[in-house]
């Protein structure tokens, strides 16, 4: 029977090992085996991992929308149009509401994020002046597209 | 010949609808308002050199 001892150090050098071995225990019900430390944190980095994922999504939707104010005659306009259409269709779909009062989905933050990307140039042209605060909130930002007529 | 010099013009004429429309959005009483105006007159040099400057079709 393996131990939690065994368990942990394959935690630290193989990864895919260990959740293999911890899925199995759990299956098995067999809780004296587990390795409960490591697993606990595990399960809390899953929902950090979708917490960043989405914060990851609304700036690159916020980087997009910018780039195509900053630079309205550029004709890569529809192309990050729709990539910051994309990436809040994802935001969408990876949030959940228990994410909503998070310091991470920060609006104001976020927005911050999405300037300091700004490129200082595209073609040789400088950016046209953007808003320096975050014109829509996180509601309107994750808000379902309206549907087609 | 004409027609890119009608691709120009369409250019200009959204570059001039840009600019008007951040103009319309600026706030002339704020302490942002020089370099603000200052980017847009960049932008638009910019953007007529970058449009001088393309080959003729």
């Amino acid at each position: 029977m393996m131990t939690a001892e065994g368990a942990a150090s394959d935690y630290d050098t193989d990864i895919l090992k260990w959740s293999e071995q911890q899925a199995e225990l759990l299956r098995r019900r067999a809780a004296n085996a587990l390795d409960w430390d490591n697993l606990a944190e595990e399960i809390v980095d899953v929902g950090r991992s979708e917490l960043r994922a989405v914060a990851s999504h609304l700036v690159q939707a916020l980087l997009h929308d910018l780039k195509a104010e900053a630079w309205p005659l550029s004709r890569e306009v529809p192309h990050w149009r729709a990539e910051a259409r994309g990436h809040r269709d994802d935001a969408r779909a990876a949030f959940t509401q228990s994410m909503a009062q998070r310091e991470e989905l920060e609006i104001a933050e976020l927005y911050g994020r999405a300037l300091h990307r700004m490129p200082e140039m595209i073609d040789g042209v400088p950016p046209l002046p953007v808003p320096q605060v975050c014109p829509v909130t996180l509601d309107e930002l994750l808000a379902s597209p309206p549907e087609a007529a | 010949m004409a027609r890119q010099e009608s691709r120009r013009a369409a250019e200009l004429k959204a570059l001039r609808a840009a600019l008007e429309q951040r103009l319309d959005r600026l706030d002339f009483r704020s302490e942002s308002i020089g370099p603000a105006l200052a980017a847009m007159a960049r932008h638009a040099e910019r953007t007529i050199r970058r449009l001088a400057q393309e080959p003729d079709a």
